[in-house]
């Protein structure tokens, strides 16, 4: 399994919005209902990244957190 | 700053006989989140409203926290909504039989002595079956009209185009099929020392399936009964997605009730310390509005922001509900002195 479009922990140490906190708790929350269920089946989790993925720089970018 | 020129809450007013709404869009984009926040927004106007998924990728149980599978379920907490995820598994069972009884009825009609099963095998196994049986249950339910509005949560790919589109398909085809049909039946005649008449089975179906698909045309593409809405973000896949389908919807005489358009963060939010995560993600939504703006334009019903925590369970979709339904048109859809982020946050 890849989990995709997680939020990225770093940011809460950073200027963000209260309601994108309160996403992160929640994502934390599912995300531990993932490790839960899926356990070692999980192979890569992919961060939300800062714009859309379209074109091969943002492919190469996506494909680079995966196989890290 | 463009504005909602109609938004939902009036678009729907203007149209009180719509009777089928049908949501669609690119995976994960809210369709269905979005169909549920409208069918409660429908019902709390006091209309009986049956909230049903022909996604064979159901999520309404999950979202509603009530096992609505196979069976109508009254929601608790809204008056007047019924949800319902249809089976195919009973439908594609029961067609099965069906096709079974008819193609042993033409293999005797044609004087062929092979089994029927291999026939049934190939009819069934493939995946279009599974579609035109999910088409077939969503017509009986358009058909039964035991209630004022049907919402239906669809396919999230071209499946939702194609069910609808097959109603026009299958009326060429069954017309063929009749064709060939009556020449053969003449040939029977012919051939047969009574020349009596004999009652065809294979026939009959072929009629009365033309007709159901007829009928369904009908309803489907009455703009005054049936509007397609598509859900979106603000981002390049899912936009290139419904301009596509806005067009084969076009093609096919299908109306189109407008774009919703989802998880958009209010640029008004951002200050200048904010995270440049923030700050690019909100630059990069901007970018995608123009073109939502420069290709939907008048069509475009709702502007709805990022919530803080996803939407599960009827109380935060009475927030989406409200939240689609809050805007009059008269002030911008993003940004301004409410701004939606900040009510979501709250």
């Amino acid at each position: 399994y890849v989990v995709n479009r997680v939020i990225p922990h770093e940011l809460l140490g950073q200027n963000i919005p209260e309601y994108l906190r309160r996403r992160i708790a929640m994502q934390d929350q599912n995300l531990e209902g993932v490790r839960a269920s899926l356990g070692d089946q999980v192979l890569a989790r992919v961060p939300e990244m800062e714009r859309d993925v379209t074109g091969l720089p943002m492919i190469e970018k996506l494909a680079e957190t995966m196989f890290a | 700053m463009p504005q909602t020129t109609m938004p939902m809450g009036r678009h729907l007013a203007e149209h009180p006989a719509l009777k089928y709404l049908f949501f669609g869009g690119k995976g994960g984009v809210g369709k269905t989140v979005f169909a549920a926040a409208v069918a409660i927004g429908l019902a709390r106007q006091g209309r009986r409203v049956l909230l049903a998924s022909t996604n064979p990728v159901h999520s309404l149980t999950n979202l509603l926290g009530q096992d609505v599978l196979g069976k109508h379920v009254a929601i608790e907490g809204v008056p007047n909504l019924w949800a319902y995820e249809i089976e195919t598994k009973q439908t594609i069972e029961r067609s099965k039989l069906q096709i079974r009884e008819k193609i042993r009825w033409f293999l005797k009609f044609a004087d062929i002595t092979t089994k029927a099963d291999e026939f049934v095998e190939t009819a069934t196994m493939n995946p279009a079956f599974e579609e035109s049986a999910m088409f077939e249950n969503m017509i009986d339910l358009m058909f039964e009209n035991a209630y004022d509005v049907y919402v239906f949560d669809t396919a999230p790919t071209a499946n939702a185009r194609r069910l609808l589109g097959m109603s026009k398909v299958y009326a060429l085809w069954v017309n063929k099929m009749m064709k060939s049909r009556e020449e053969a039946r003449t040939l029977r005649e012919m051939l047969s020392f009574t020349k009596k008449k004999e009652a065809d089975p294979l026939m009959e179906y072929l009629v009365s399936f033309r007709d159901r698909m007829e009928h369904a045309r009908v309803l489907l593409t009455d703009p005054k009964l049936t509007a397609f809405y598509f859900v979106t973000l603000a981002e390049a896949l899912p936009i290139a997605v419904v301009t596509r389908f806005i067009q084969w919807f076009k093609d096919f005489g299908i109306p189109v009730g407008g774009v919703l358009v989802n998880m958009v963060i209010d640029p008004a939010s951002l200050s200048p310390e904010s995270a440049d995560f923030v700050k690019n993600r909100v630059a990069m939504q901007q970018e995608h509005m123009k073109t939502i703006w420069r290709e939907f334009d008048d069509n475009v019903r709702a502007i709805v922001p990022l919530f803080e925590t996803e939407i599960r369970g009827v109380p935060m979709l009475q927030r989406l509900c409200d939240a689609i339904f809050a805007a009059d048109g008269a002030r911008p859809a993003s940004a301004g002195a409410t701004s939606p982020i900040a009510a979501a946050a709250a």
